[in-house]
């Protein structure tokens, strides 16, 4: 079924539309989830939280593309579990996703997160400006949170070069954050 | 916590760089490249095996076990076809078929002669025939009296009926008024060739018999079509009776029609119509004829059947069928018995690897007069019999007159086959044999009558003698036998005389007719007698350039009358005309010589296809699409 058809669905208030949503995205988001949460069952638990935030969410949400709608509110839902496990687990692959991220933040940046707005706009700003193969291993790595070694086999290149690559943009991030006057 | 806010924060990412950067897509893509490579391993994987099965796997023949067929009626017969017609596969697999194949072709080729002689191809002879009454009027010079034979013509008391290639013509007989009054087409679409239909007309002149070979190559069969001919005019067809087989030959004799036929059965027996010969009546379905009527010998050493249907010749019902496992070369129809023959190689290992390959005919008789058709008997002689008139039954003796043929090769192993390959003797010469009928065993013969090197050119019965022709080349002796004494056979022969003749023909009172070639190679007519014991000729008749047809129907016998009439043609570079003269020649028999009576033009290349009648002073000729009449006055 297509986005748009799913998307009727959850307007007309048809629980079909979560069987359609699990059927097309499931697998998705489950992917999605486990690159966070590491556990087959919190990931699972996760992705069923997505589909009752989805089923909240439209209306009024009408979104243009479903897939990163869905994908994003996974990973947030999964990023919410992470903070909520954190205190019991460390799981190093996110962990080492915080830590390279933290070579992002300016020793200025100090406070709260200045302007969401602000922030998204320097984030697309950041990510525009980016070759189209280094934009694609920065979300892999920083959005979707896929391991080095699996940024490596999924675009054929060896893990030092996406190393380096991922070494590179997060300093021109740093870089950009700052210009762009952004507090975190 | 400043790291957690900006992990989350990549959420704020655009949608399309979400959608970019999903890993989905591209672990679909390898997964399904994955799936291809496995479907592509598999497939190739497939090929491979089914390739080395389909090379190395043993060929499988469906006819090389017959035992499934164990509960057909006709088991017994499909075993011994099976034992004899049965060839097994040359190559064991695919790879052997093509590769070995391939490797042989490459291999320097040889020459071969005989092996495997003997039963040759059949060839196409024919005659059909029906009932008669009134006011019909022999016109076929028939072999035996009474057995009529199928020809190209025939005639009633007031019209002449000709078969014009597939037309079927009337025409009355009214001297130099007569003329064309009506026509039958065989249908183009039945498939026959024009050569080999004849007919048979009934003795009230009123129905036509048909003979119609269909020599498919696959199911040959022959048709007999029933035409009403009550009206010339309007000729039309009435009924059918098809056998399968190829046409051997067709006798019509006390209301009954006889036709022969070889059926060669196909080693598939799934359905009985394969190996045994069928029937259909009146257009309906071939249907394999039942179990008795076929006549299975102990010892097959062919598959071939020869197939005699018995009709009924006014209503061509089916009256009964002998199917003999053995295939015929030719027929000779007696008054009462029908014998067929087969000709073979028989060979006998000398030193050295040296074989001796002798021709010999089986001759097998089977009466016909009774209610059902019997075997009586067979017998086996040297040498290879020319046609009809080199049998003849007289008084419960069978005399046969053959060619000798016996040559020496060199042999050689050939892929397990023992080939001649090379021929260092050869002799030809000609036999004569009794063989007494109640036994089948030959009481009397005269062996090598011949000059070495001469074989039958022509033979020819007449009662108590033998006439026999025979020639190396273009001379001959021509040999009276006098058979009266079966312990005692005694022969003259005219010496060594330019040409020889392809038909001798008993012209009555004691002269024999032969027609033939002269010295030149052109046609030669000669009537020879007996004087003292030695053989002389009468008279002769030689037109300069001139050839002839060799087909003995085509010659007009008026033996009262003393007329021969046939088809000739002219050549045209020596007679200065263009094209071949093709026309049509009587001859009158008077007062010891032979003089031309009539030499007309008559349209038709195939002199063997042309036919002419002698009525009431009148000599009506036949060619294609053309017809002649001229007045002839034989002083009578």
């Amino acid at each position: 079924m297509d986005d748009s058809a799913i998307i009727e669905l959850y307007n007309k208030r048809d629980e079909n539309a979560i069987g359609e949503t699990q059927k097309k995205y499931g697998r998705y988001c489950h992917t999605i989830a486990y690159n966070i949460l590491r556990s087959n069952e919190d990931s699972e638990e996760c992705v069923n939280d997505t589909y009752l935030k989805v089923w909240n969410s439209i209306p009024p949400s009408a979104p243009t593309r479903f897939s990163s709608f869905i994908g994003k509110i996974t990973r947030n839902t999964a990023l919410d579990r992470y903070e909520k496990n954190r205190a019991q687990k460390r799981d190093s692959g996110v962990e080492l996703a915080l830590d390279e991220l933290a070579e992002c933040i300016s020793s200025d940046m100090t406070g709260n997160i200045s302007d969401e707005i602000a922030l998204k706009n320097a984030i697309n700003g950041f990510l525009a400006s980016l070759p189209r193969r280094t934009r694609i291993i920065f979300m892999r790595r920083y959005f979707y949170l896929l391991s080095i070694n699996e940024i490596a086999e999924g675009l054929s290149m060896s893990q030092s070069n996406v190393k380096v690559t991922l070494m590179r943009a997060r300093e021109k991030f740093r870089e950009h954050l700052e210009n762009e006057g952004i507090v975190i | 916590m400043k790291k957690e806010k900006l992990l989350r924060a990549m959420s704020l990412a655009d949608d399309k760089f979400v959608e970019e950067a999903n890993p989905a897509p591209n672990i679909q893509k390898r997964k399904a490249a994955k799936r291809r490579l496995v479907i592509a391993l598999a497939a190739t994987l497939a090929v491979l095996t089914s390739l080395s099965l389909w090379l190395f796997i043993p060929l499988k023949d469906p006819n090389a076990d017959i035992t499934r067929y164990a509960d057909s009626e006709y088991y017994d017969i499909i075993q011994k076809l099976h034992a004899v017609g049965y060839i097994a596969p040359r190559y064991k697999n695919n790879f052997e078929k093509y590769i070995k194949r391939a490797v042989d072709n490459f291999a320097p080729k040889k020459e071969y002669s005989i092996e495997d002689a003997g039963a040759g191809n059949p060839e196409y002879f024919y005659s059909s025939g029906t009932n008669a009454s009134s006011n019909y009027q022999e016109v076929t010079d028939n072999q035996v009296e009474g057995v009529i034979e199928a020809d190209l013509i025939k005639r009633t008391d007031t019209h002449i009926f000709f078969l014009d290639g597939t037309t079927l013509r009337a025409f009355s007989i009214a001297g130099e008024d007569s003329r064309e009054v009506g026509s039958y087409e065989i249908s183009a679409n039945k498939g026959f060739v024009s050569y080999g239909v004849e007919f048979y007309l009934s003795l009230d002149g009123k129905s036509v018999t048909l003979v119609l070979p269909h020599p498919s190559a696959s199911e040959p069969f022959v048709e007999i079509e029933q035409v009403d001919v009550s009206d010339p005019a309007s000729m039309t067809s009435t009924r059918s009776f098809c056998v399968s087989g190829s046409l051997k030959s067709t006798r019509m004799t006390n209301g009954e029609l006889l036709v022969l036929t070889n059926f060669y059965p196909k080693m598939d027996f799934s359905r009985p119509e394969n190996f045994v010969p069928s029937i259909s009546e009146n257009g309906d379905d071939m249907k394999a004829l039942p179990l008795d009527d076929l006549y299975v010998p102990n010892e097959l050493t062919g598959t071939p059947y020869t197939v005699i249907s018995r009709l009924d010749a006014n209503t061509l019902e089916h009256k009964d069928t002998y199917s003999l496992l053995s295939y015929s070369s030719d027929v000779y129809v007696s008054a009462d018995t029908i014998y067929t023959w087969r000709g073979m190689s028989e060979s006998v290992g000398l030193e050295n690897g040296v074989k001796k390959y002798t021709l010999k005919s089986e001759i097998v008789g089977v009466s016909y007069n009774g209610s059902s058709m019997n075997a009586l008997g067979s017998v086996k002689v040297d040498g290879s019999i020319k046609d009809q008139y080199s049998l003849d039954q007289y008084g419960g003796i069978l005399r046969v007159v053959t060619s000798i043929e016996e040559s020496k090769y060199q042999t050689e192993n050939y892929n397990g086959r023992t080939v001649a390959s090379l021929l260092l003797d050869s002799t030809v010469n000609a036999s004569l044999y009794c063989v007494d009928l109640s036994s089948w065993q030959v009481v009397a013969s005269v062996e090598k009558f011949a000059p070495e090197g001469e074989n039958v050119r022509s033979a020819r019965f007449d009662g108590k003698n033998a006439y026999v022709c025979t020639a190396v080349q273009l001379q001959d002796p021509v040999f009276f036998f006098d058979l009266s004494d079966l312990g005692n056979i005694t022969y003259t022969q005219t010496g060594t005389i330019s040409g020889f003749s392809t038909s001798l023909v008993d012209f009555a009172k004691g002269y024999l007719l032969g027609i033939g070639v002269g010295a030149d190679g052109y046609l030669k007519i000669e009537v020879y007698e007996e004087v003292d014991g030695k053989v002389v000729s009468v008279c002769k008749y030689e037109p300069p350039y001139t050839v002839y047809g060799n087909d003995y129907k085509s010659y007009y016998i008026d033996r009262e009358n003393g007329l021969i009439g046939l088809g000739t043609s002219k050549n045209s570079n020596v007679a200065a005309q263009k094209g071949m003269l093709t026309q049509y020649t009587v001859l009158h028999f008077s007062d010891r010589a032979l003089t031309e009576k009539i030499r007309v033009d008559l349209d038709g290349a195939d002199p063997n296809a042309k036919r002419g009648v002698y009525v009431d002073g009148y000599f009506y000729m036949f060619g294609q699409n053309d017809f002649k009449v001229e007045k002839l006055d034989i002083g009578n």
